[in-house]
């Protein structure tokens, strides 16, 4: 099913491809070199494929969007699969827009814990993989997007939710050692079953203030593991699927040259992974609140994040520097009151030409407790290699 | 009574356009730069400071809507803008996130992110003539509202054609930081208009960029596509 929509999408705009279209050919590979444990893990390959254009219409304009990736992971026996970044036909009204295809939300402007997008599932096989842009999953489903001056609603019906992708059996994240037959890799969800719906109202106040208002009905996210079974029949790990209720705000004030942010997620009877296979229902609610500045050639932003269902609280910087054409590094750190959770995360993004180079070093510290969060991994310290070639 | 009724003739133009107000200058002004309520523009700029000039395609509806799709060089591409009000935000590919930026901001060389953005100044402005020849107007725009491009505005406007001819740009405090020129009037979107807008870098003269405007392309456009879903 999904490869028929997918196709019947793909031919329907390369029949009608406009010249000025924006088009992009990937081919890369990316792995990680994990330190503590001293070998090489967690390598795929991949081919991502870009066409986007507009068409304008009599009285409307109509945006194509063609963006997949397909993946062969190397170093696992998972098979190779494909995800349909943005694969979806909008057209655009004066005052309405719709939209159908597989789709990626975002409703949050911040930086390494995001916790406003709930409408995505994410790939978490690389758990500091923090990039959105690689991690969100989409899923298929329709909108409408409404324009009444300053407010701005959107209305999402998700027809397939797709599922987490989560640490192949015995891979660097993978908590359960591969033990009771887990197996990971991308959880299955079946077509026009379990559908995702929500809202969004948007407003921006003369005062510059925008605000957005969210409530979704959703699967819980990250998708949680337990343990099933009995001495008998043997004992497995399964992924516990449960609809949701998510209550969101998120709000930005420009305030000189600075950017204030915050977000806030409130989940009903959310699912609490408890250890690395017992998880129980609490309700959930999260708040960060952030401030960035973009400089000419540099950009900042900070965040304090609290969970409160976790007991987390979190600070968090972000410098990323654009000074040099081929070489544009980064850092980001984040640092938790309890648990001596720590995240530092320093990359390095190299251009030239049709070439990219990525090294990224992730660096993980805290107790090995549940409610600890980059403890969990302490062990998993990586560098990242990603190579890129653009046609 | 025939000399009466050639006199009132010969003098009504005149006395017409001695009533003509601050605002009315302005609005005829923006007249000349923008072609109608809802149009596409493409714009080059040329910047002194950069080895490669960039493309863009704008969008723009009225003075409070615009949307900025970069289309060059490979480094800027999907740094794509959108204005509402006098509020900006931009995509920035490397943090794969839009952030809040302010009109005033530099965009490429000396231009701001305001300068192709935000074409109109009548309503942003309290315009008043500051001097007048036989052949100019020089107009003083006060900003009405926090966050434009520029606080204040000096600017010389041929006579009977309200085209602009050259602008300063001041700060709150009244200094120049930048001076502009409208250069090569050619015909876009059915009228001559300015092709070419120069600025200067007053700090550093040798700092100068070229707004080239291409193509202009009057097009009803939808208030659906000014929406930061669409920056990415």
């Amino acid at each position: 099913m999904k490869v028929s929509v997918f196709c019947l999408l793909f031919f329907a705009t390369t029949l009608f491809a406009q010249d000025d279209a924006e088009k992009s050919f990937i081919l890369g590979t990316r792995g990680s070199y994990f330190i503590n444990d001293n070998y090489y893990d967690n390598a795929l390959n991949f081919v991502q494929m870009k066409y986007r254009d507009e068409v304008l219409l009599e009285t409307s304009i109509l945006k194509r969007n063609f963006e997949f990736r397909v993946f062969d992971p190397v170093s696992t026996n998972e098979d190779f699969f494909v995800d349909p970044v943005n694969v979806s036909a909008e057209l655009l009204f004066d005052k309405t827009s719709f939209q159908a295809g597989f789709i990626r939300y975002r409703f949050s402007e911040t930086f390494g814990l995001q916790i406003l997008d709930v409408a995505n599932p994410r790939d978490y096989s690389d758990y500091v993989l923090n990039d959105l842009s690689w991690a969100k999953r989409s899923v298929f489903g329709i909108n409408m997007k409404n324009t009444f001056d300053r407010l701005e609603t959107l209305w999402m019906l998700t027809l397939w939710d797709n599922g987490d992708r989560l640490p192949y059996k015995g891979t660097p994240y993978d908590l359960t050692e591969g033990k009771f037959g887990y197996e990971g890799g991308v959880v299955e969800r079946p077509w026009f079953k379990d559908y995702e719906y929500g809202a969004r109202f948007k407003y921006l106040f003369e005062n510059g203030l925008d605000m957005s208002v969210l409530g979704y009905h959703h699967f819980a996210r990250p998708t949680v593991l337990s343990l099933s079974g009995n001495p008998f029949t043997g004992f497995n790990i399964k992924q516990r699927d449960r609809m949701v209720n998510s209550l969101g705000m998120a709000a930005s004030y420009v305030l000189g040259d600075w950017v204030l942010r915050g977000d806030v997620l409130y989940t009903m009877k959310d699912n609490f992974q408890t250890g690395p296979i017992t998880f129980e229902e609490k309700n959930h609610y999260q708040q960060l609140m952030g401030l960035d500045r973009l400089w000419e050639t540099w950009s900042l932003g900070a965040q304090i994040q609290n969970d409160f269902a976790y007991h987390r609280n979190f600070i968090g910087m972000k410098l990323e520097s654009s000074y040099f054409e081929f070489w544009k590094p980064s850092t980001m750190f984040f640092v938790g009151d309890s648990h001596g959770d720590q995240w530092l995360q320093l990359k390095n993004a190299f251009e030239y030409e049709s070439w990219n180079v990525n090294v990224t070093a992730d660096f993980l510290s805290g107790e090995r407790k549940a409610k600890g969060l980059f403890g969990l991994y302490r062990t998993d310290d990586r560098i990242m290699f990603e190579v890129m070639k653009t046609y | 009574m025939s000399s009466i009724v050639l006199f009132v003739i010969l003098t009504l133009p005149l006395t017409l356009l001695a009533a003509i107000t601050p605002e009315e200058i302005l609005k005829k002004v923006d007249d000349v730069r923008n072609p109608s309520e809802s149009y596409l523009m493409s714009v080059r700029i040329k910047s002194s400071t950069e080895s490669e000039d960039s493309t863009f395609v704008v969008s723009l509806k009225g003075n409070t809507k615009t949307f900025v799709k970069v289309s060059g060089p490979k480094k800027l591409v999907g740094r794509n803008m959108l204005m509402i009000d006098e509020n900006m935000w931009v995509y920035v590919p490397n943090l794969k996130r839009s952030v809040r930026v302010s009109l005033s901001q530099k965009l490429i060389g000396e231009a701001a992110n305001g300068d192709i953005s935000r074409m109109r100044w009548s309503g942003d402005y309290n315009a008043k003539i500051e001097k007048e020849d036989k052949r100019t107007y020089t107009m003083f725009l006060d900003q009405k509202k926090k966050g434009l491009t520029y606080a204040k505005i000096r600017v010389t406007v041929a006579k009977y054609s309200f085209q602009p001819l050259k602008a300063e740009f001041l700060t709150m405090t009244g200094k120049v930081v930048k001076t502009a020129d409208y250069l090569k009037y050619t015909v876009l979107a059915g009228k001559k208009r300015p092709s070419v807008i120069h600025i200067v870098d007053k700090l550093k003269a040798s700092n100068t960029s070229d707004i080239i405007i291409e193509k202009m392309t009057v097009r009803k456009l939808p208030d659906s596509m000014f929406s930061e879903k669409n920056l990415e």
